[in-house]
């Protein structure tokens, strides 16, 4: 897993100036919104993105088809792609927390918004990663990825209509039910990559 | 013992099929495998490294089952394909990082000298090099954590004569190591004169023949003639038939045809044509 772990960083290197933009242009989108309900999920949808976005390259190079003829199992293959795409995940977010939080506390800096806003971010993230990369390992297609997360988050709206209403609840289970999840989706990912041919 | 060995493997995909594929390669040979675009050659190889399931048979390397103990026997392969599979924003140096990871027995030393002896830039990335280029550094890849056994598909296609000759070189001074191995896909049966010594002939997915080189060079012989003179040679000599641009061209028996007929030398590509091109009956 080292060895993957190790190209990712290069891999993410070499893509530096791409990834930059998707915060970018995250930005751009959330000053064009005005319910939170959208801000979120083109947040998420970005992050899923960029996360998702070395596979791209590996997609293209075959990469796959050398890779199965290395001595790795693809449980550490699966593995290191669920850290890659998390931290990718996690840096996206942590760089869009202060803008969110600022956008749905009304403008204006609270401690206990930036808390709420930067848990809600991270359970999504992973609810997110937990959907969109067993997709993604089943279908190799980014757009078949990330097309269930807006279902998902559509769902997510219209059960938890007042969401002001769970703001504890969101603090402290929020971010672990979203790790659970995400750790029960890399079974599903290894089940799914294990069938795969290359 | 074999390096490899298969056994009454078959495969299924829509429209083809791999028929009770059986043929195996001694430790310290080299086995060349040939046959038409789409007989089953990548299929075969594809199956043996288990990135496509096999839906029976049976498939030892070094003795082992690759299903059991895959992560095992791929610390003893190398493998290249008709291209080099990484992704290309990464350069060759960058790479030797990543194997190095991989592989413990990994020997960076070695990876760049033939980096070197191939001329292969360090610090170029790999979308910038040339197929060539590209071709060389994935054999330096497959080589530099001193593999038993080397599973090459289709690793010279598309590459000049020179290429073709320095990667063939470099093949022979692997071989020179009694307990390596390889098996090589290719078209250029010429390439597999100089340096195999099995053939494997796969067609629609079926082996016709798994036979030592020397066996088939010199053991068959092609006779040219008219139908008359074709009437004249024994019916059991005769393998295959086709009429050629001056008369008629049969692939014999060489033993069993009488030393008056004037017999020319296959090559393998000869007796490959007439066994996918030739008719059997007289």
């Amino acid at each position: 897993m080292k060895a993957l772990l190790v190209k990712d960083s290069m891999m993410v290197q070499q893509q530096l100036k791409i990834h930059m933009l998707f915060p970018l242009l995250t930005i751009m989108f959330l000053l064009m919104m005005d319910t939170d309900h959208l801000m979120m999920l083109t947040i998420i949808i970005f992050s899923t993105g960029q996360s998702l976005l070395p596979f791209l390259e590996e997609k293209q190079a075959k990469w796959a088809q050398y890779l199965n003829t290395l001595p790795i199992s693809k449980k550490e293959i699966i593995y290191s792609k669920y850290t890659v795409s998390s931290l990718l995940i996690i840096c996206h977010n942590l760089i869009m927390l202060p803008i969110a939080s600022f956008m749905f506390s009304g403008n204006t800096f609270e401690s206990n918004h930036f808390l709420y806003t930067g848990s809600l971010l991270f359970t999504l993230a992973c609810c997110a990663l937990a959907f969109a990369l067993p997709c993604y390992i089943y279908s190799q297609h980014i757009a078949v990825a990330i097309a269930p997360l807006f279902f998902i988050i559509g769902v997510a709206k219209m059960i938890f209509t007042d969401i002001a209403q769970f703001t504890t609840a969101i603090l402290l289970i929020g971010p672990v039910v979203g790790l659970i999840l995400l750790w029960l989706s890399s079974f599903v990912s290894i089940a799914l990559y294990t069938k795969r041919e290359f | 013992m074999n390096a490899i060995e298969v056994r009454h493997l078959h495969k299924s995909f829509e429209g083809f099929s791999l028929h009770d594929i059986s043929f195996s390669v001694p430790e310290g040979t080299i086995m060349g495998f040939i046959g038409e675009n789409g007989a089953g050659k990548s299929t075969t190889i594809k199956c043996i490294l288990n990135l496509l399931k096999k839906d029976y048979g049976e498939i030892l390397l070094f003795g082992k089952d690759i299903v059991e103990h895959e992560i095992s026997i791929k610390n003893d392969i190398g493998v290249v394909f008709d291209d080099l599979y990484v992704p290309e924003t990464l350069n060759a140096t960058q790479l030797d990082k990543i194997m190095k990871k991989v592989f413990k027995t990994w020997d960076s030393d070695y990876y760049f000298e033939r980096l070197a002896q191939f001329k292969v830039p360090a610090y170029k990335k790999v979308k910038t090099l040339s197929r060539g280029m590209r071709m060389k550094l994935s054999i330096a890849l497959a080589l530099a954590h001193h593999p038993k056994l080397l599973l090459l598909d289709e690793p010279t296609s598309g590459l000049d004569p020179i290429v073709r000759d320095e990667i063939l070189d470099l093949l022979l001074a692997y071989m020179e190591d009694e307990t390596h191995s390889i098996l090589l896909s290719s078209h250029m049966t010429s390439d597999l004169e100089k340096i195999a010594d099995y053939i494997t002939f796969i067609h629609d997915g079926e082996i016709v023949w798994s036979e030592s080189k020397d066996v088939l060079l010199y053991e068959y012989g092609i006779f040219n003639g008219t139908q008359e003179e074709v009437n004249e040679l024994p019916e059991q000599a005769i393998i295959r038939k086709r009429a050629g641009a001056f008369g008629i061209d049969v692939l014999v028996q060489k033993h069993a045809v009488n030393p008056v007929f004037a017999l020319k030398k296959p090559t393998i590509e000869d007796i490959m044509i007439f066994f996918v091109k030739g008719e059997v009956s007289r």
